[in-house]
């Protein structure tokens, strides 16, 4: 996951500066109550029906397509061609974020129809559960491509690290916990040593995570279970919520 | 997905799902709809919501309901028709819906001007009228007519006059703006005439009285000018009261023999005054060349012989033809306004000489001498008196140049001061006791003084103090008592580091740079410089510190001034113990054979750095390590 930091950072900072623009150029209009709306100058413009607001809602709904397209690729092994499942994520990640802003600029912050309400709801949620998947993600092992390694993998790669650790002299198989973490650190300081201690501690922390793996995937299993129900759930809403805008929303009039 | 994940799955979905629907059906719509829309039925549930959101649209929805907004569209009459002109029909833009019964589904126009109507109700009393005034039907704003007798009785009684606008408009009825009044233009007097002053109270404007100026006006004239008024007074003269308009000068001169000429030409009232002029039209009875019959003598009779025009212009007053020869007015007496001389018109009797009245400035210092001795009739100044005729003090050097008042300042010229002090201040305060001033100073200037240096003998000028300006050092003006020592006009920047000690000890004062005396580093400060030390620049080690460069004080240990690279490995052993050398930072008196580990025959031409790696020092620094070091193999030799 640490190449996806720095795309994931930037793109955080791009969505809220994009948050911050378009709050600062509505501030005027998103504070009002709604009966107060209808008679801003922007209120053509900004509410859900407006030029901007159907706009923002259309693209919203589109990334949630794009977001979901992450599901193929990881279901095909046949599209491995298109990219790497890390870049996968990443791109799910960002098209999530984005398109959840879209919605919520769309909604003008204030949504009013019941269904529009417990379909942003539900898109709240599977928000909110792919922020705390972002970190149960990263707590389960992975190769360089990204795929999550089993125990028999980890073992091999813990394997690895221990050959070359005890190389350096540095007896990895002491390595249990950052206690032990840091006396090494003590006794390497000046060291030309010194320069395998990260090393050291994702040996330390693979090793952890060998000891709990398979709860640790089973835990990310059910969570994904969950992410993906409502994000299914949030979808029927969002269908249920454009079909009757469609139909009485007197959209393209 | 695993079987057991299955029912939860299904369950879950299925129960959102309901949900879902339940809202959808009962509670499909943004909101509650206004009051105006409760009596919709089913209208906040799915099944209500076609009523207005039809297959054919919104639109047609809301026109099925309000028909005589439909009906107004179809013929592209009315407000909403005006509103909608080059648009596509929409009514929620105007008229948004789902926002409670509270909302107001129409917009409140406090300020609604009737822009789609042609008699806009912008002003006047309409626009103080509250709506209802005109829109009585209940519960909409359509269909009030626009015709003005829907609303007010035709007070002129006749059909003709029912194209109320044409006359009127709504800042005030009795008022008619636009009225073409032809047959009797209402133009200077008769503009702003209340309508019912002529036609009866409004009442009757077919017949009108008083086309002829008897029927209104009462003439204030005797009877025999006749009752023709517009001979004399042109309907649109103005003002009425002025008949000039009418009564020429031909006509005047004709009637009274009097020509009204420049400066005649003015109004009748100027000559025949008041209101009832009527009577006294043609007072004051005189003949046409009698001034005074009109004007008052300013003169009170003093020039009885003569005529007024033998002086004054007949047009104009002034100027005046006199011979005044007998004072001829030159230069500044030309110039002046007669009653100046001849105050309160007095002409008899009037004063020649310069004291009779101008008062004498120097009241009597010349005594009998001419004023135009030294003064002109062109002004009091500048004086014919020069430089020249200065006698009893000789106007030399800068004297020649100030004004007279800068040593007469009083108007004191006779026994006027001669000395210096009389008129200078002495900005020595006394200084120079009775030493004259011209010992130092010139006419010429006070500055620069003819003070040389050769004279300043108490203090030799010499080096830097030839060059510099008196005020330097006598900036407060003291000249006697000035301070001699170096400290008494300089600032001592090293701060009292030397004591009271005299500055010369060490700088020459002769010199123009005040540069350092050749200087004895040993045996003056105690420290010999050898080797790399005499080629440093002094402030190498002497640094500044709070902003004054440190001399006495300063430590002789190296580190004083060298930073420690061995990171206290050497703590307590002096530097010169190893570094036997100034000219160059070896370590020449280092005898390797004197530690724990003396260098045997392998280990004799191994390089220094070989076993003395830099390492991270307690302090956080790196640097290369001596001691302590392991003597033991391995601690350079790996083991393989």
């Amino acid at each position: 996951m640490n190449g996806n930091r720095g795309g994931l950072g930037g793109v955080t900072l791009i969505a809220l500066f994009a948050v911050a623009v378009g709050v600062y150029i509505g501030a005027d209009y998103y504070h009002l109550p709604a009966a107060a709306r209808v008679r801003h100058a922007q209120h053509p413009v900004l509410r859900s029906s407006g030029s901007v607001g159907l706009a923002c809602g259309i693209a919203g709904t589109a990334l949630f397509l794009v977001n979901l397209s992450y599901l193929l690729r990881k279901r095909l092994v046949s599209l491995q061609w298109l990219g790497t499942l890390r870049a996968w994520m990443g791109m799910h990640v960002v098209s999530g974020i984005l398109g959840a802003l879209l919605v919520l600029f769309h909604s003008s912050f204030l949504p009013r129809s019941a269904l529009g309400i417990l379909a942003l709801s539900g898109l709240g949620i599977v928000i909110a559960t792919g922020i705390l998947g972002r970190y149960l993600y990263a707590l389960v092992p992975r190769a360089k491509d990204g795929h999550e390694m089993d125990a028999p993998e980890l073992r091999a790669h813990l394997l690895a690290l221990q050959k070359e650790l005890a190389a350096a002299g540095i007896p990895a198989e002491q390595l249990l916990g950052r206690k032990e973490i840091r006396a090494l650190k003590k006794r390497l300081k000046g060291r030309p040593e010194a320069r395998l201690l990260p090393l050291a501690r994702d040996f330390a922390r693979d090793r952890r995570r060998l000891a709990r793996l398979n709860e640790l995937r089973s835990l990310l299993g059910s969570w994904r279970f969950f992410h993906r129900w409502l994000a299914i759930v949030m979808l029927v809403l969002a269908g249920f919520h454009v079909a009757l805008a469609l139909r009485f929303g007197d959209l393209f009039a | 997905m695993t079987r057991a994940q299955l029912p939860p799955l299904v369950v879950g979905t299925l129960a959102v799902l309901a949900v879902a629907a339940y809202l959808g059906v009962n509670s499909p719509g943004p909101g509650p709809l206004a009051a105006a829309h409760a009596s919709i039925e089913d209208g906040e549930h799915l099944s209500g919501c076609v009523r207005c959101h039809t297959d054919e649209g919104l639109v047609e929805g809301c026109l099925d309901c309000h028909g005589d907004i439909a009906a107004q569209l179809r013929k592209g009459e009315g407000y909403h028709a005006y509103l909608l002109r080059g648009k596509e029909p929409g009514c929620k833009e105007c008229h948004p819906d789902h926002l409670g019964a509270d909302f107001p589904i129409t917009p409140e126009l406090p300020a609604f001007d009737h822009p789609h109507v042609a008699f806009a109700l912008v002003e006047g009393k309409h626009a103080e009228l509250a709506c209802g005034k005109c829109h009585t039907r209940e519960g909409t704003f359509l269909g009030a007519s626009q015709a003005c007798a829907s609303c007010h009785e035709n007070i002129h009684k006749e059909e003709r006059f029912l194209d109320c606008a044409g006359c009127h408009d709504q800042t005030t009825f009795t008022q008619p703006k636009d009225f073409k009044h032809d047959k009797l233009p209402l133009v200077n007097g008769h503009k702003g005439v209340s309508c019912a002053k002529c036609h009866d109270d409004n009442k009757n404007y077919a017949s009108v009285r008083g086309r002829a100026c008897a029927e209104c006006h009462e003439s204030p004239h005797r009877a025999e000018l006749g009752s023709d008024c517009e001979s004399c007074h042109p309907r649109d003269a103005a003002p009425w009261r002025s008949a000039s308009g009418a009564v020429d000068a031909a006509l005047h001169l004709r009637a009274t023999g009097f020509p009204l000429e420049k400066p005649h030409d003015v109004l009748c009232a100027e000559c025949h005054e008041g209101a009832t002029f009527a009577v006294r039209f043609r007072s004051p009875p005189r003949p046409p060349s009698s001034c005074t019959a009109c004007h008052e003598d300013v003169h009170k009779g003093q020039f009885a012989e003569k005529k007024c025009l033998d002086c004054h212009e007949k047009d104009r007053w002034k100027p005046v033809r006199i011979d005044h020869s007998f004072f001829p007015l030159r230069l500044a007496h030309e110039r002046l306004e007669c009653a100046k001389c001849h105050a309160s018109g007095g002409f008899e009797g009037t004063p020649k000489t310069c004291a009779q009245c101008h008062e004498d400035r120097h009241q009597g210092q010349f005594g009998k001498t001419s004023c135009d001795a030294c003064h002109t009739e062109a002004s009091f100044r500048p004086s014919l008196y020069d430089a020249k005729r200065h006698v009893t003090f000789p106007l030399e050097g800068a004297h020649g140049k100030v004004s007279c008042d800068k040593c007469h300042a009083d108007g004191r010229f006779r026994g006027a001061p001669r000395a210096c002090s009389g008129c200078h201040e002495d900005r020595h305060q006394g200084q120079f006791g009775k030493t004259s001033c011209e010992s130092c100073h010139t006419t010429k200037s006070f500055l620069p003084s003819a003070y040389a240096p050769e004279r300043h003998v108490t203090f030799p000028l010499t080096g830097a103090h030839q060059a510099i300006a008196c005020n330097a050092c006598h900036g407060d003006g003291r000249f006697r008592g000035a301070p001699r020592s170096c400290r008494g006009c300089h600032e001592d920047p090293h701060r009292a580091q030397f004591g009271k000690g005299e500055c010369t000890t060490c700088h020459a004062a002769d010199s123009s740079t005040f540069r350092i005396r050749p200087f004895d580093h040993a045996k003056q400060a105690g420290y010999p410089l050898e080797g790399a030390h005499a080629e440093a620049a002094c402030a190498r080690c002497h640094v500044e510190e709070k902003g004054v460069r440190v001399y006495r004080g300063l430590s002789t240990a190296c580190t004083a001034c060298h930073t420690d690279v061995h990171r206290a490995q050497f703590k307590g052993t002096g530097c010169d113990r190893c570094h036997t050398s100034r000219e160059a930072w070896t370590a020449k008196g280092f005898d390797h054979g004197k530690t724990r580990f003396p260098l045997d025959k392998a280990h004799a031409p191994v390089a220094c750095d070989r076993c003395h790696l830099p390492v991270r020092q307690p302090d956080g620094a790196t640097a290369v390590q001596y001691r302590p070091l392991s003597t033991e193999c391995q601690s350079c030799h790996a083991v393989k």
